[in-house]
């Protein structure tokens, strides 16, 4: 027996050419498959550990998932803002730890601007409560000043000391703030969470530089410049966003309903974990489909092999009658056949392993900067384990059949092929 | 003692009515060499399945080497066939994609008995390899590569390796020219009779049946008129 | 490359989320629970349709939706056997607090309850389940929002996912 499977190899030696194209594609079609699970369980990994800090985002009323996702992943935008004074209520509730708020709407150069307070650097956490930390410089003390997420600097080669122009609104070319320039005086550390990307300002400076602005656009014939900006009132009346953290993470229901019922203007209060799970469970359509198609496409490589293990099996029919002479079993041939096809799958798969670790080499950092999620490099998670099992487990029952048709046609041709 | 005796054999096709062979009594004694003439589709082939083991007669015995074949499992059979026969037929012997040399090697891996009979298994076959008349730049190129004579050659070569006891040959000159169906039969019959094999040499052509000390036509010993399907 | 394809679908399905998912309305025969593990106790806010526990939504107008009300307000009383904490945290049930519908003239009607358990191996809580659907044929789901020292979460549980785990 051990002597077919030798041969079972040097066979398929023989043929590698056939044998490599079918090969290519369980490698493809498995690097596909796992490629679409692992960025579907990287992504909530990613996502969650982004929001894992944060117990409640407050914003305008508008859809729970929306304000999360405006608020923490500064996708799409918010319908209304809220009042500060809201805010200063909702900050001294009892329950709160810590209230941070948030102005969103610029840019620059197509990362987003975030006006927040010194104190977001103490407070947001992320991925178990792990806190910021500066890579270089410290946190804003003025306004004109920023500081950078690990990607902004590393993407836009930006060190503390360069300067900077925010532009309004979130395209590349849009109006401009090319009068205030700011000053870069810190950068994060990576975080792999969309804090990599936020250009951070403060509260005051996002006031200072709309100060001659109205509507959107500049007024036309005032300008204020950098210098005088100090003279004016320069507490924000209205913010995008509120997040906040709780000294009990338990009494987040309680708060929750607080400012639900608030009577000062309509607000809500989303808990970001839930509104991620409520996103999750409307993409579990979308993600479901992906996954059953790319399971289809290694269905399809593997029919492949079978296709093409068949008609080789007619070429080989003599092949098969010289071992049968030699001493060769019909089993023996049934293994041989089915050996072959599974050493096909297994190269397959390990080599569509291979890609798929290459493709994460050259693709991670993208999906980092565009979607905010980052592939590990790790072995595999169990979910992995089960899709490996069930590619090898079809690959085998594939291999199965021209093993079998391999048993019965030594069986009908004895020592003499028929054709 | 006889490599090969044949009592009171009746075989019939599936779904067939007619016999294809009923053969009362056919022999070969051990080392003896023995021409059968048989015209293709006279139930040439059936006989060889059945003295192979790959098929089974409805009734009667064969037994090679004392042993009754019929009585033993298909396994068993399969066994019995790697160690004890070595086979050679009309063309196409040879697993394209090995070498001369490791083609020769094969019963050795299949057969752990004609592997000790053949000693140092290597040398077993680049001897038999230089008497068959193969230049040994030839011994490590793909079979596939080969001429049909020296395709043949590496075929004698292969079933005469660990030198089994029986050596059925099926129609094995029938592609070659005939100069070299001349030269093929000396070289077979010469390493058969070293080896002391007994051969089974099955053709249609009756103008080898000079080279056997014993000819017989398979209509002769085969009750059954019935042809092959 | 396959992950960008997947990334693309994702965010185009962010696009199309549907705003009125958050805003969740009454809608009969859905409750929502409210469930928050803190290091000790779990507190458990439940709000039912009153159509689901009872299959109609205004005072009851004779003896016996009366006694159909009452035995609603019963089931819910008995909160060990409604809710089934993972046992080996060794859960037991603190206090139960009801509050059936004043029946104000509204369209809707809704029952609140309010339970708490303290469990003595908090560790060991991974799961809660539920035995609201078997008492309530006409409940086919509750939305769960979840909240505990390692995070939140959502779930939605039904008649045959009636066990709520994280």
């Amino acid at each position: 027996m051990r002597a077919v499977l030798i041969l079972a190899v040097k066979s398929a030696w023989a043929r590698r050419l056939t044998l490599s194209v079918t090969l290519c594609a369980i490698a493809l079609a498995s690097a596909l498959l796992f490629a679409v699970e692992r960025v579907r369980h990287d992504a909530r990994q990613s996502f969650t550990q982004a929001v894992s800090g944060v117990d409640l985002v407050v914003g305008a009323r508008s859809g729970g998932v929306q304000l999360m996702l405006h608020a923490v992943f500064h996708s799409g935008s918010a319908t209304h803002n809220i009042r500060w004074e809201s805010f200063e209520a909702i900050a001294t509730h009892p329950a709160v730890d810590w209230a941070v708020p948030l102005v969103l709407g610029d840019s620059h150069r197509g990362f987003p601007v975030l006006g927040t307070p010194p104190d977001y650097f103490r407070h947001f956490q992320y991925s178990d409560q792990r806190p910021l930390a500066f890579a270089a410089g410290q946190a804003f003390a003025d306004i004109f000043e920023t500081v950078l997420g690990s990607a902004v600097a590393a993407e836009l080669k930006l060190d503390v000391g360069d300067r900077i122009a925010l532009t309004h609104g979130m395209a590349e070319a849009g109006p401009g703030h090319d009068d205030k320039p700011f000053t870069v005086v810190g950068v994060l550390a990576p975080t792999g969470t969309p804090v990599d990307r936020g250009v951070h300002v403060s509260l005051e400076s996002i006031s200072a530089i709309h100060l001659d602005w109205a509507g959107g656009a500049p007024l036309p014939g005032l300008a204020i410049p950098a210098e005088f900006v100090r003279k004016f009132d320069l507490q924000p009346k209205e913010i995008t966003a509120l997040l906040i953290g709780l000294k009990n993470r338990a009494d987040v229901f309680r708060l929750q309903r607080h400012i639900n019922s608030y009577r000062g203007e309509p607000l809500m209060a989303v808990m970001p974990g839930v509104a991620l799970d409520e996103l999750w469970q409307t993409l579990g359509m979308v993600e479901q489909t992906l996954l059953a198609m790319s399971a289809l496409v290694v269905v399809i490589g593997l029919a492949g092999l079978l296709a093409t293990m068949l008609a080789g099996l007619n070429e080989r029919r003599r092949e098969l009658a010289i071992l049968r002479a030699l001493g060769a079993s019909p089993r023996d041939l049934f293994l041989m056949l089915t050996a072959e096809g599974l050493l096909i799958t297994t190269l397959g798969v390990a080599f569509g392993l291979g890609l798929l670790a290459v493709g994460t080499f050259f693709f991670a950092p993208l999906l980092q900067a565009h979607f905010g999620i980052i592939l590990q490099w790790r072995l595999f998670a169990p979910n992995e384990w089960l899709l490996l099992a069930a590619i090898l487990a079809t690959g085998l029952v594939a291999s199965l059949i021209p093993g079998a048709r391999a048993w019965r046609m030594s069986l009908a041709d004895g020592l003499t092929p028929r054709n | 003692m006889t490599a090969l005796s044949i009592v009171d054999l009746v075989y019939r096709w599936p779904r067939q009515q007619a016999a294809c062979l009923d053969i009362p009594r056919f022999e070969i004694a051990a080392g003896e060499h023995v021409f059968l003439h048989g015209p293709s589709g006279g139930g040439k082939s059936t006989l060889l399945g059945l003295l192979g083991g790959v098929a089974v007669p409805e009734r009667g015995s064969i037994a090679l080497l004392g042993g009754d074949i019929t009585r033993l499992a298909g396994h068993a059979r399969d066994r019995f066939r790697a160690d004890h026969i070595g086979f050679i037929f009309q063309q196409f012997n040879l697993l394209p994609w090995l070498s001369a040399l490791d083609n020769v090697l094969l019963p050795c891996t299949f057969s752990t008995r004609r592997r000790q009979r053949a000693g140092d298994a290597h040398a077993a076959a680049t001897r038999l390899l230089t008497h068959l008349d193969l230049a040994p730049a030839s011994w490590h190129k793909p079979a596939a590569e080969l001429s049909v004579g020296q395709q043949q050659r590496v075929a004698a070569a292969r079933a005469l390796i660990g030198r089994p006891e029986i050596l059925i040959a099926d129609e094995p000159t029938s592609a070659l020219d005939a100069p070299r169906q001349q030269i093929f039969i000396d070289l077979l019959l010469a390493e058969a009779t070293a080896a002391g094999a007994a051969l089974l040499f099955v053709s249609h052509d009756e103008r080898l049946a000079a080279h056997f000390s014993r000819k017989i036509a398979l209509a002769d010993i085969n009750r059954a008129a019935a042809v092959e399907p | 490359m396959p992950s960008l394809f997947f990334s693309a679908a994702l965010i185009a399905a962010l696009a199309l989320l549907p705003v009125a998912h958050a805003a969740k309305g009454h809608a009969h025969g859905e409750g929502r629970l409210d469930v928050a593990i803190g290091k000790e106790q779990i507190v458990l806010s439940l709000e039912l349709p009153l159509d689901a526990a009872i299959g109609f939504e205004r005072a009851p107008k004779n003896d016996k939706e009366k006694a159909l009300l009452a035995a609603a307000a019963a089931t819910l009383n008995d909160a060990a056997a409604l809710f089934l904490p993972t046992p080996a945290a060794s859960c037991t049930l603190h206090s139960v607090q009801i509050d059936m519908p004043q029946f104000d003239g509204g369209a809707h009607a809704d029952i609140a309850a309010n339970y708490t358990f303290r469990c003595a191996n908090p560790a060991a809580l991974k799961s809660i389940e539920t035995t609201l659907f078997r008492s309530f044929k006409r409940l086919y789901r509750i939305e769960v929002q979840r909240v505990s020292p390692a995070g939140q979460g959502a779930a939605r549980l039904s008649p045959k996912q009636s066990v709520l785990s994280w």
